[in-house]
């Protein structure tokens, strides 16, 4: 796998504000990674810093291997925080002006217009679009380079249900096309449902940085009960690759420790004869992980 | 740099705003360059004479005088494509496009130029819009037709062109600097042409007399002096002064420079 964004303990002040700490985060090629965090975690000024206006205090970052410049940002598409675009010259317009600026013909204008379903009203001015065609438009300008790597920052803030739900299945079939990904987000459940990795931010620290499916698996539970439960109770205790125990509300509930998995506890169970009536595995949510990260970083 | 024009292009091409106030300009420029004849006869009907001379038998579209007189005129409503170049930047930031355009991959130093790419077209164009008319006028009113006669003078053209981008300069500076465009308009209007009129007025004693040709909008009015005093038969100052046009040149290298240097500190 190679190396898509190198981030190196970046930090930048505002004044006595500390607006971000000493950031180190790798971004691979084909990583579809969150970047979460409360308001005013860090996460816009650290796409900013990448995306070459806002400075940086401290440290430094490389977009695949090389000195970020004008050039290298030709090649990402991007949309920060709303969609920004002249009103008054048309959606066609707009993105002839960005052709211009990523030095690709005007031939790439059509297919991005169609994808995001605005061609049709390619010559409207951008100032009569509704929230949503705004934030589409945006996405087809992020797209028009065909870039190998896009950031979005709060994709889906303001628009409405339908509109949320167009821009999810717009990320998930670009996600899909191998593209890098790297989106900003306080919607948990839309990370989890596109994300293969996410990184935790919090006041400008970033507390946590891994892969969805192993902060996930790590919370791994099993429920169990049988019409033995002393029996039960006994003969999983003596499995050895228990995280914790406990009986509550005539069940047990068990956590696995990384590597364990539940067919193994199952034929532990069964070796020692002890027969279930119920048994669930239950997968956090990366809801409540995000809010015991945060939680744990309190103290 | 075509490139960066083009982009600029694309920008206004289909902005009303910016062309129905471009128009209005180069209507005023045009109502500016052409309508002294008028003004004489119209002064004449109101009985006004200099020193015993009727106004319109002044010789003011006679080659090669004519680009001293016209670049004299014109300066005075070069606030107006000010405001234009104003607009322009301040734009840039109430649409928050000068973002969008850096993260699309322009760099900081070609958002500047394409700028500056626009306010030397603007300088051109007007320079170019006076010889036309100027041309056309003087082979209608002047005495003499000769190349020779018509070329004399030519200088004052680029000294125009020269004082135009300098003073788009220091616009677009003002106008980066406060970001608003109202404010921004104001505040140029104020400076160039009552706090450092008042100032290069008021300053008189020795500090004063030589500080005062070094401020900018005494210099740019120095490059170009008041040509009419010579229809009285006074002494006047016919040709550009090299000190004028360094100061000046100096000053168009600051506003750039500045301008440059705001855009790189400042957090987008």
């Amino acid at each position: 796998m190679s190396t898509v964004l190198h981030i190196n303990n970046l930090s930048k002040n505002y004044g006595k504000v500390k607006a971000l700490q000493n950031l180190d985060l790798h971004v691979e090629k084909g990583n579809i990674y969150g970047l979460l965090g409360p308001n005013g975690s860090g996460k816009t000024t650290t796409l900013g810093i990448i995306l070459g206006v806002t400075n940086a205090s401290s440290g430094e970052y490389s977009w695949f291997g090389e000195a970020p410049t004008a050039q290298v940002r030709r090649k990402i598409g991007a949309i920060l925080e709303s969609p920004t675009f002249y009103p008054y010259l048309s959606g066609e317009q707009n993105l002839k002006v960005i052709c211009a600026i990523k030095q690709v013909p005007l031939t790439a204008i059509e297919p991005v217009l169609k994808m995001v379903n605005l061609f049709e009203r390619k010559d409207d001015p951008f100032k009569g679009y509704s929230l949503g065609m705004k934030q589409r438009l945006a996405i087809a300008s992020a797209m028009l380079a065909d870039p190998s790597v896009l950031i979005l920052d709060e994709p889906t803030n303001g628009l409405d249900p339908q509109g949320i739900a167009e821009i999810r299945e717009l990320i998930v079939s670009i996600a899909q096309s191998g593209k890098t990904i790297i989106l900003a987000s306080h919607l948990l459940d839309e990370v989890q449902k596109v994300c293969t990795h996410f990184a935790v931010l919090k006041r400008g620290k970033k507390i946590y940085a891994g892969s969805v499916n192993e902060a996930l698996a790590e919370s791994e539970t099993v429920e169990m009960s049988a019409p033995d439960m002393e029996a039960l109770l006994h003969r999983a205790q003596s499995f050895t690759h228990l995280k914790s125990f406990q009986h509550e509300n005539d069940k047990l509930v068990v956590k696995l420790e990384d590597g364990a998995n539940v067919s193994d506890l199952h034929k532990h169970l069964i070796e020692g004869n002890i027969v279930l009536n119920h048994l669930t595995v239950k997968r956090k949510s990366l809801e409540k992980q995000f809010l015991e990260l945060l939680a744990q970083a309190n103290d | 740099m075509i490139n960066l024009l083009t982009i600029e292009w694309l920008k206004l091409k289909n902005y009303k705003g910016f062309w129905i106030l471009t128009g209005l300009y180069y209507v005023s420029l045009l109502f500016v360059c052409t309508g002294v004849m008028g003004f004489l006869y119209w002064l004449e009907t109101k009985g006004a004479n200099f020193q015993g001379i009727t106004p319109t038998i002044i010789p003011f579209y006679e080659f090669p005088d004519i680009w001293h007189n016209l670049t004299y005129l014109a300066s005075f409503i070069k606030i107006f494509l000010a405001f234009l170049v104003i607009i322009s930047i301040t734009n840039e930031y109430s649409y928050r496009t000068i973002r969008q355009n850096i993260i699309d991959g322009m760099d900081k130093k070609g958002f500047l130029f394409s700028k500056i790419s626009l306010i030397a077209t603007f300088s051109v164009v007007n320079t170019l819009f006076i010889a036309v008319v100027g041309l056309i006028m003087g082979l209608i009113f002047s005495t003499v037709h000769d190349l020779g006669s018509i070329l004399y003078y030519a200088e004052f053209l680029l000294a125009h062109a020269l004082e135009l981008f300098t003073f788009l300069m220091f616009a677009f500076l003002i106008g980066l600097l406060v970001k608003k465009a109202g404010f921004a308009i104001v505040l140029i209007g104020l400076y160039s042409l009552i706090i450092e009129p008042i100032i290069s007025v008021a300053w008189t004693d020795a500090i004063g007399t030589a500080v005062v040709p070094f401020l900018p909008i005494t210099a740019m009015n120095h490059l170009i002096r008041v040509p009419f005093q010579r229809y009285i038969f006074m002494e006047i100052q016919d040709y550009i002064a090299w000190k004028d046009l360094l100061i000046v040149i100096g000053w168009a290298i600051t506003f750039t420079y500045l301008s440059y240097l705001t855009l790189k500190k400042r957090d987008l």
